[in-house]
């Protein structure tokens, strides 16, 4: 019996041992990510603070005075995207809503083809409209919105980041504005960084 | 009472040092760093020698707690872990301090100089009850066991966080 329980503790000692070779491995890969700077910690944007009524500027009503929303804004041009928007699968969850940009509607809407995107189901914008409104510099990115305000921004650079941005979408809910909410300062262009 | 007590302590130090010497045993690069930052040689050896002492004080806590040889053993692993430490905080630069192997990214410092009390304690207690064998070596196993299951949670993070990436693109 001595040595039945001997030999159990070897191989849990030895499990435990390729436990944490395991785990060894995976921040010496880390610390190789970040020192070659590929890393995918999604960086915060800046963002208009006013609110933003989605179809005044071309997005469906739906998104109008939704509690929380994300926008993804993706783009032809940039492999990212692509990788982000196969993620999906061409299964959008309810809150989520895509914007791809695109110099012209049939570019967009190969490109959401060939990523598996039913292009009725996101919007191509072929302007500049909605990302000057939500101070769109860069893509991929997402936006949290939530009663026609930004609750949060930043960029989505791989599809697990997306995840974390539809898993913590609630949690960056801000509640209804007050009734008597003054208009921001500048037209409500002020810009926060979330 | 004061047995049980002794007992748990005793299993407890014998759990820390058990998990220790895996943590290291599986990051021998690491460890051996740590050991070369604070001035000591031969870092591959020392290695070697810290690992087989941190798994024979485990043993030796659950098989025979009360002889002389386990307390001199826990009391000197307490007493270079302090050691350590000292050396580490009297240089002022921040050695990694792999206590626990790789996942271990905390400094080596004052941590391990308060710790000491910690071990002087477990080594002196009065083993009032000691445990057979058998129950030795089961209590051992459980240890390992709770272990590797505690920090499957953290391995499997981890793994979720290390997924292939894409860089970010700007468009």
């Amino acid at each position: 019996m001595i040595a039945l329980t001997a030999l159990v503790l070897v191989v849990a000692v030895l499990v435990l041992v390729c436990l944490f070779a395991l785990m060894d491995q995976y921040r010496t890969l880390e610390e190789v990510r970040d020192h070659l700077g590929t890393g995918d910690a999604p960086r915060p944007l800046t963002h208009p603070v006013g609110p933003i009524v989605a179809s005044e500027i071309g997005l469906p009503a739906s998104l109008d005075g939704a509690e929380h929303a994300v926008v993804l804004f993706l783009s032809t041009t940039c492999a990212t995207c692509a990788t982000v928007a196969r993620s999906l699968r061409g299964a959008l969850p309810d809150d989520l809503h895509v914007v791809v940009r695109t110099p012209t509607t049939g570019v967009g809407a190969e490109w959401c083809d060939d990523v598996g995107l039913r292009s009725g189901t996101v919007t191509l914008a072929t302007d500049d409209r909605i990302a000057d409104a939500f101070g769109l510099r860069v893509t991929p990115a997402g936006f949290v919105l939530s009663h026609d305000r930004i609750a949060a921004a930043q960029t989505v650079p791989s599809p697990r980041q997306l995840q974390a941005l539809l898993d913590q979408r609630a949690q960056l809910a801000v509640g209804p504005p007050p009734a008597n909410t003054a208009p921001d300062a500048d037209g409500g262009r002020s810009w926060i960084t979330t | 009472m004061t047995g049980v007590l002794a007992t748990a302590v005793q299993l407890a130090a014998a759990g820390i040092l058990l998990v220790a010497a895996a943590a290291k045993a599986a990051a021998p690069g690491r460890v051996a760093t740590t050991i070369r930052s604070i001035g000591l040689r031969p870092a591959a050896a020392l290695h070697v020698a810290l690992v087989t002492a941190e798994a024979g004080a485990a043993l030796a806590l659950v098989l025979a707690p009360g002889a002389l040889a386990t307390r001199a053993l826990v009391l000197a692993l307490g007493l270079s872990f302090a050691g350590a430490g000292l050396l580490a905080h009297s240089r002022g630069t921040a050695i990694a301090c792999a206590c626990f192997g790789g996942r271990d990214g905390h400094p080596l410092g004052l941590r391990q100089v308060v710790a000491l009390p910690g071990w002087v304690v477990a080594a002196l207690v009065p083993a009032a009850s000691p445990l057979s064998g058998g129950d030795g070596l089961l209590a051992l196993t459980a240890v390992a066991t709770g272990s590797g299951v505690v920090l499957a949670a953290p391995v499997l993070g981890t793994v979720r966080r290390s997924r292939p990436l894409v860089a970010v693109a700007a468009s």
